[in-house]
């Protein structure tokens, strides 16, 4: 036993182990819920400062539209898209739709596609409106 | 995981609705979210380019006020019941967790009164 290569024993799972898409698709479900908590309240900023008038709306504009807030604004509908997606993916599960082991990993690479897919058609869509 | 939701003095355990209601509202608050983030994510090209008076044109229809007040009032309460099982999974000191969990609840408060009040603003002034 001990004369044959290190091979042949079992290998730690801490040095084999390497995270499942939908072990990643897991964890990023509640951190884009989170970071969707900022999302919700750059929306009551955006009323309020509408709210408040021109001045502080101007302001509100800017602010949004630095390259600051537009990374913001892009990383937002990315996190929206996925958490959309995600959640539908979760809603089906909770009608016990999805749960076999080959369809878990495909509706996750669709998840992924479709949420990239959807950001890319909102920005198309920012970026023709402010073209025309 | 399990442990936790049966451990004493977890947050359901006093609860008035308990957990189950906990579950559903989570459920259907995000299939009520489905719609209304379609509509809300279709409007925005169209809006993000209006100036201050268009836009505001845009709010004062009723159709756009009651949709945006059901957003609000969606959006926060989904992100109440969500932030909670996140602290509750994850902060295992109970006076800590408490205070994460109440902590969101106030801001989901605020963020539904804030902006239930700057609606009424843009469509009243």
């Amino acid at each position: 036993m001990s004369s044959k290569a290190p091979a042949d024993r079992p290998l730690s799972p801490f040095l084999m182990y390497r995270f499942p898409l939908t072990v990643i698709l897991s964890i990023t479900h509640r951190m884009t819920g989170v970071a969707l908590v900022f999302g919700a309240v750059l929306l009551i900023y955006v009323l309020v400062a509408l709210a408040l008038g021109p001045g502080p709306f101007g302001i509100m504009r800017t602010l949004l539209g630095s390259l600051p807030g537009q990374i913001i604004l892009v990383l937002w509908t990315f996190a929206l898209s996925f958490h959309f997606c995600n959640g539908i993916r979760h809603l089906f599960w909770d009608l016990g739709y999805g749960f076999d082991v080959g369809v878990v990993g495909k509706t996750a690479v669709i998840v992924v596609i479709v949420s990239v897919l959807l950001t890319a058609l909102m920005w198309g869509m920012f970026l023709a409106a402010a073209v025309s | 995981m399990a442990k936790q939701h049966t451990s004493p003095g977890h947050f359901h355990d006093k609860h008035p609705h308990g957990a189950m209601f906990h579950w559903w509202m989570q459920r259907i608050t995000a299939m009520v979210l489905i719609p209304l983030t379609l509509w809300f994510v279709f409007s925005l090209a169209g809006i993000a380019v209006m100036d201050y008076t268009h836009m505001v044109a845009w709010i004062r229809q009723p159709v756009v006020l009651v949709l945006l007040l059901m957003l609000i009032l969606m959006t926060f309460y989904h992100i109440q019941l969500g932030m909670q099982v996140i602290f509750e999974d994850y902060i295992h000191g109970r006076a800590l967790r408490k205070i994460t969990i109440w902590t969101t609840n106030i801001i989901c408060i605020l963020g539904v009164v804030i902006g239930l009040v700057a609606l009424l603003n843009i469509v009243l002034y």
